[in-house]
C-alpha cells in the first residue's frame, strides 16, 4: 500500500483491523494525523504503548481489546508482531521485513507547499503572504505551526486576520525564530551574508550580547589561526583533532594568514576600547561586522 | 615602614588638627599605600578605618551624611570608572566633621582632575635596592629580581622564584619572535598566570622582565627593530594600569603587535 491508497482507505473508512506500520521520513506528524482519523473513523480509543507486549491477550478477563487502537512508536522497528494482534499501528523511522504479512506504508516528507496548505486549511482567515511569513518565521516546523494554528483556529475567519495582526504587532511571533548567537558567529566566520542579514533583521528578538559576540569570535578565530598556521594537529592547539581537520578541509581559503592576524589584532583590541570608553557597547556589533568583513 | 623617608617626614609634620580632610596617595601596586594609611591612623588620626571602595554609591554617601561617624573613609580609585569618581566629588569637597577621606590611586592619569584639585596629594618615592632587598627571602637571585621588580608588595606576594626562567623565555622571545610562527607566538599566553594558575609566570613580572630584556638587548645590539619592540612594550604597559581590562586578551593583542613589529610589518 502506498501513501495515496492509505489516504483513500482512511477517507472511505475501508482500512482493515490488521496491524499497520507507518514509516516516516522527517517527523511523525502526518502519521499521528492519520492515526487520529483512523481512531475517529473506527470509534476506537487511542492508546500509546511502550512495548508490544503491553497489548493484552484476547482471553484476558474483561476483554476490552477491541475497543482500543494501540499506537507503538519507535525509531527502528524490527520486532515480531503476534499473529492475533489487531488494531495496532507502529510508527517508526526504519522497519525491517520481519513481518512480511504486515502492511508497511512510507509516509513522504512534508514539502513546504504542503505545510503552507495545511496552515491555510487550519486558519483560512490569513492571506497567502501572511501564511508564507508565518511558515518561514517558524522555519516550516510543523509542530510550531500547529500550535500557532491551534491558537488562531478557535476564532472565526474574520477574527483570525485581526488577531494575527494584533499578535504580530505585540511580537508574539518573535520567539518562533530559531536563530542564536552561534548562528551569527558561524555566519560571520564563514562570511554567510544571508544568515547575517537574517540575524540583524531579527536582532531585537535574539539573545545576542555584543560582549558575547566578541568572546565567541575570539575563540573561533584563534582556532582558525591554529589551523591555518599549523601543518598537523598537536595537543597544544586550542582545538580538538576532529575540529582541526574539519577546519582544515572546510575553512581554508576563506582568509589569508595576514587577514587572520589583522582580524585577531582587531578583536583583541576591543576589550580595552570598550572598557576605556573609546567605543560604546550599543554600536559594538556594527563596529565588529564592518571591521571583520572588510577583509 | 621601610623607606619613604621624605614622605614620612612630611606626614609626621601633621597633627590630627592639621591633617588634610581629603588626601590622595599615589603609588604603583605593591608600593605600600595601605601600609601608609595604617601608619597615618596609628600615629596621627587614631580613628576607626572604613574601606568603602566596594560599596561606594550616591545612596551610601547620603547614608554616611545622615549618620555621621568619626573615622577615616578609605576609597581605592584604581578600579573606579569616571562616573563612579564623579559621585564622590561632593563627598570630598564637604567632608564630615571629625572625618577624613583618603583616596588611593596607582597613577595620577586615572584620577579625575576635579578630584586631584580637591585633595592634598602624597606621592611615593622609588625604593632603593637596599630597601627592597630586605623583602627578598632568596638572596641568590636578588640582583636579577631587582632588575625587574621594584615594589615590596610584588616581592612579598608573587611567585618570584622562577625569575631566571622568566628572563630566559624573555630572551628567547626577543631573539626568535621575528622568525616564529604566529600561532606559536600566541601560545606564549599559556605560560602566563592571569588568574589563579600560580605555577605559571606572574603576568606583571613577565611584562617587566620583557621590557627589561628588550632595553638591555637594544643597548647591546643597537637594533632598530628591538627599539621599536621596546617602545611598543613601554606604551602597552601603560594600559595595564587600568584594572578593568582583561589581561589575557590584552596580552594576545600585545603579542600580535610585537610579532608584527619583529617581522617589520
Amino acid at each position: 500500500m502506498d501513501n495515496k491508497q492509505l489516504k483513500e482507505r482512511i477517507k472511505t473508512n475501508t482500512l482493515s483491523d490488521s496491524p499497520l506500520v507507518l514509516i516516516y521520513e522527517d517527523v511523525p506528524f502526518i502519521c499521528k494525523q492519520y492515526i487520529n482519523q483512523i481512531a475517529k473513523n473506527k470509534n476506537l480509543e487511542k492508546i500509546n504503548i511502550d512495548k508490544l507486549s503491553d497489548i493484552p491477550n484476547n482471553d484476558e478477563l474483561f476483554d476490552t481489546k477491541d475497543s482500543f487502537l494501540y499506537v507503538y512508536q519507535t525509531d527502528k522497528f524490527d520486532e515480531d508482531i503476534p499473529e492475533d494482534v489487531t488494531n495496532l499501528i507502529v510508527i517508526c523511522k526504519q522497519a525491517t521485513s520481519k513481518n512480511p504479512q504486515i502492511e508497511q506504508v512510507k509516509i513522504n516528507k512534508l514539502l513546504n507547499w504542503q505545510i503552507e496548505d495545511y496552515v491555510k486549511a487550519r486558519v483560512p482567515g490569513l492571506t497567502e503572504p501572511q501564511i508564507k511569513w508565518l511558515c518561514e518565521v517558524s522555519k516550516y516546523n510543523i509542530y510550531r505551526l500547529e500550535k500557532e494554528c491551534d491558537k488562531l483556529s478557535i476564532f472565526s475567519k474574520d477574527l483570525q486576520q485581526i488577531l494575527f495582526n494584533q499578535m504580530n504587532s505585540e511580537n508574539v511571533y518573535c520567539d518562533l525564530n530559531s536563530l542564536t548567537i552561534f548562528n551569527f558567529i558561524t555566519a560571520i566566520v564563514n562570511k554567510d551574508y544571508r544568515i547575517m542579514n537574517e540575524v540583524l533583521e531579527n536582532i531585537r528578538w535574539i539573545d545576542i550580547e555584543a560582549t558575547g559576540v566578541v568572546t565567541l569570535l575570539l575563540k573561533q578565530f584563534k582556532t582558525l589561526i591554529d589551523v591555518v598556521f599549523s601543518a598537523t594537529w598537536n595537543n597544544t592547539l586550542s582545538c580538538s583533532e576532529k575540529q582541526f581537520y574539519y577546519f582544515k578541509h572546510n575553512m581554508l581559503g576563506l582568509y589569508t594568514k595576514d587577514q587572520l592576524v589583522e582580524i585577531y589584532e582587531f578583536l583583541t583590541s576591543l576589550d580595552y576600547k570598550l572598557k576605556s570608553g573609546y567605543i560604546a557597547n550599543d554600536i559594538l556589533i556594527d563596529y565588529i561586522l564592518i571591521n571583520v568583513l572588510k577583509f | 615602614m621601610i623607606g619613604q623617608r621624605k614622605l614620612l617626614s612630611k606626614i609626621n609634620s601633621f597633627t590630627i588638627d592639621t591633617f588634610p580632610r581629603s588626601s590622595l596617595l599615589i603609588a604603583e601596586k605593591g608600593m605600600g599605600k595601605h601600609t601608609l594609611v595604617k601608619y597615618i591612623n596609628d600615629h596621627i588620626i587614631k580613628l576607626p578605618l572604613h574601606d568603602i571602595t566596594e560599596i561606594i554609591s550616591s545612596e551610601v554617601i547620603d547614608q554616611i551624611y545622615r549618620n555621621p561617624n568619626p573615622g577615616i573613609y578609605l576609597i581605592n580609585l584604581s578600579e573606579m570608572t569616571e562616573k563612579e569618581q564623579n559621585i564622590m566629588l561632593k563627598f570630598i569637597e564637604e567632608p564630615l566633621n571629625n572625618s577624613f577621606i583618603i583616596l588611593l590611586a596607582e597613577s595620577q592619569h586615572m584620577v579625575l582632575e576635579t578630584i586631584i584639585n580637591r585633595c592634598t596629594v602624597f606621592e611615593f618615592e622609588n625604593y632603593t635596592k637596599d630597601e627592597l632587598k630586605t623583602f627578598i627571602y632568596n638572596k641568590d637571585d636578588a640582583e636579577l629580581l631587582l632588575t625587574v621588580v621594584r615594589s615590596p608588595g610584588k616581592l612579598l606576594t608573587t611567585n618570584t622564584k622562577n625569575i631566571k626562567d622568566i628572563i630566559d623565555i624573555c630572551e628567547k622571545i626577543v631573539s626568535k619572535i621575528g622568525q616564529a610562527n604566529y600561532a606559536n607566538t600566541l601560545s606564549i599566553t599559556r605560560k602566563i598566570n592571569f588568574k589563579d594558575s600560580f605555577d605559571k609566570f606572574d603576568f606583571e613580572i613577565f611584562m617587566e622582565a620583557l621590557n627589561y630584556t628588550l632595553f638591555t638587548t637594544y643597548l647591546k645590539t643597537d637594533d632598530k627593530i628591538v627599539l621599536s619592540m621596546y617602545n611598543l612594550t613601554r606604551d602597552q604597559r601603560k594600559q595595564l594600569i587600568d584594572k578593568r581590562i582583561n589581561k589575557e586578551i590584552f596580552f594576545n593583542n600585545y603579542l600580535t603587535k610585537l610579532w608584527k613589529v619583529a617581522r617589520g610589518i
